[in-house]
């Protein structure tokens, strides 16, 4: 074996054993330091305290967490699909879906702050949704919507010409063909896409810290109520030398939840490759 | 003889290629017509223009007209004319769903409404295309798990599901075996006292075995129009009587 081929498979095998070491690392890390911390009252019992938070724990920050990320993944999701159907199936101006391209690449380079900015001045200001769970879902929406729609539009451009020529062979029309071939064929990996951005969504702190994001609230009665959320308030906890205790607890409550998130987005390849349908 | 589908100065272009150049051709009623030819000259895109499927295709350009009983194609809505002229592929292509869900796809947006319905046409057309007793206790099983052979059956029972009125077959037995395609070759033959098939084939017996009328095209130009005895015994241009002959194709 030649000298560059021995290295290039040297290095290749150290960048897959350090990837794999930082995540462990970082687990354990955080489960190392937030043991001791995290009962079941702390997962259910609301912040407390003086300063609030030094004792008590995350409920409503859990609660909100999961709220504005159902809020964000269902309303990205939903918009992205239909971008998606209407780049791949029904654009028929390569330029235009080139600018559209383009467009939505340029939102994916926002940065997170600049859109809890803009969530603050056109969400919650002009258009009056105030500080609340609606204002920050659809900030989280607009930052995950890249997310979505550019790998939903890879996974419909899959779709194989034939098989949508044998659908509309048979005199049904296109939107039929989206919705009771493709939708159900492709369900799983849409679910698998939306998961996965909503753990990106979870545990962003920027967008919804402007928008509706409180250090104190309880569980969110309403979508126009405001609420806690796992990394503000893992934010604050640090930020302001609260408890650092609590802040690792926090951490790997939020943690957990996001990698759910992406082991549930992970199950469908899972089960293929163990031979389930 | 009714016309069933008349061409008239059919041309085809995709993009800055001449697909069909001046093809003006006749399609009779409950016959089965052949359409054979070398490869590249034409002949699939001759049915994907009679069902208009060559609109899915940004760059074709189409000219001349296509009468189905008697009423311009463009006139027909598209959905309408899809379904009354069906198409089946040289590939199988089953839906990734199950036997049943495949053959109730099209019925229930052609408003075949109840399970009973359903399963009435889904079971007469499995029959008539003599797949029933194969599947009768897998009807839930996916489509792709049946063989190449009974998954073109599938195919053509399910172009049968919504009652087209021509059904147009583009090699639908290049990828079977001598069994499949005897029994394809067996429907084509039960299938044509009450449809119009056109059928593209490269196999040369085969047309002589189920058409009634053979059309040959060259370089994407109808060269002959003629009854399949008289083709094959006869033929009346010299470019038919090399192609028999094998000096090219």
């Amino acid at each position: 074996m030649k000298a560059s081929n021995v290295t290039l498979r040297c290095w290749t095998i150290l960048s897959t054993v350090l990837s794999l070491g930082l995540l462990v690392f970082i687990l354990g890390f955080v489960y190392i330091k937030a043991q001791g911390v995290v009962t079941l009252n702390f997962i259910l019992a609301k912040p407390a305290g003086f300063p609030v938070g030094s004792a008590g724990g995350i409920w409503p920050a859990i609660a909100g967490s999961l709220l504005v990320t159902l809020i964000a993944a269902l309303s990205a999701g939903i918009l992205a699909f239909f971008t998606a159907v209407y780049m791949v199936f029904y654009c028929r101006s390569p330029r235009f879906s080139l600018l559209l391209n383009l467009i939505i690449q340029c939102i994916a380079g926002i940065p997170s702050i600049v859109l809890g900015l803009f969530g603050y001045a056109f969400l919650v200001i002009k258009l009056e949704l105030g500080l609340s769970l609606l204002a920050s879902g659809l900030t989280l929406a607009i930052m995950i919507f890249p997310f979505i729609q550019i790998r939903l539009q890879k996974l419909f451009q899959e779709t194989s010409q034939q098989l949508l020529d044998a659908a509309a062979s048979l005199g049904v029309s296109q939107a039929y063909t989206i919705f009771n071939l493709l939708l159900p064929l492709y369900r799983k990996q849409i679910l698998s896409i939306v998961a996965l951005a909503s753990g990106f969504a979870m545990g962003a702190a920027a967008p919804v810290m402007l928008t509706g994001c409180m250090m104190n609230a309880p569980v969110p009665k309403s979508i126009t109520s405001p609420f806690m959320s796992l990394p503000y308030h893992l934010y604050v906890l640090i930020g302001q030398g609260i408890s650092l205790e609590n802040a690792y607890g926090t951490a790997f409550i939020l943690m957990s939840l996001v990698l759910g998130l992406n082991l549930l987005a992970a199950l469908p390849t899972i089960l293929r490759m163990r031979g389930k349908p | 003889m009714n016309d069933h589908l008349s061409l008239k100065s059919l041309n085809v272009a995709i993009g800055s290629a001449k697909i069909l150049q001046d093809v003006n051709l006749t399609i009779f009623q409950n016959k089965v017509l052949a359409v054979i030819g070398p490869s590249g000259c034409g002949k699939t895109t001759l049915l994907r223009t009679i069902n208009r499927l060559i609109e899915e295709e940004s760059q074709a350009r189409v000219s001349g007209e296509i009468l189905f009983r008697g009423k311009s194609t463009q006139q027909i809505p598209l959905t309408k004319l899809r379904k009354d002229i069906g198409l089946v592929f040289q590939q199988p292509l089953p839906f990734p769903m199950s036997i049943y869900d495949n053959l109730a796809y099209a019925l229930k947006y052609h408003g075949v409404k109840g399970k009973d319905s359903l399963t009435e046409i889904i079971e007469a057309n499995l029959k008539l295309c003599g797949l029933y007793e194969e599947v009768k206790d897998h009807l839930f099983m996916s489509a792709l798990k049946l063989s190449g052979g009974q998954q073109q059956r599938l195919c053509i029972a399910r172009s049968l599901c919504v009652e087209p009125e021509v059904l147009l077959m583009d090699e639908p037995c290049s990828s079977l075996d001598i069994h499949n395609t005897k029994l394809i070759e067996d429907l084509i033959l039960k299938l044509s006292a009450h449809y119009t098939i056109v059928i593209v084939t490269h196999n040369l017996q085969q047309a002589r075995r189920i058409a009634d009328y053979t059309a040959f095209f060259l370089d994407g130009r109808l060269i002959e129009l003629n009854t399949t005895t008289e083709f094959f015994t006869s033929p009346r241009a010299e470019a038919s009587k090399q192609y028999l002959e094998g000096l090219f194709g």
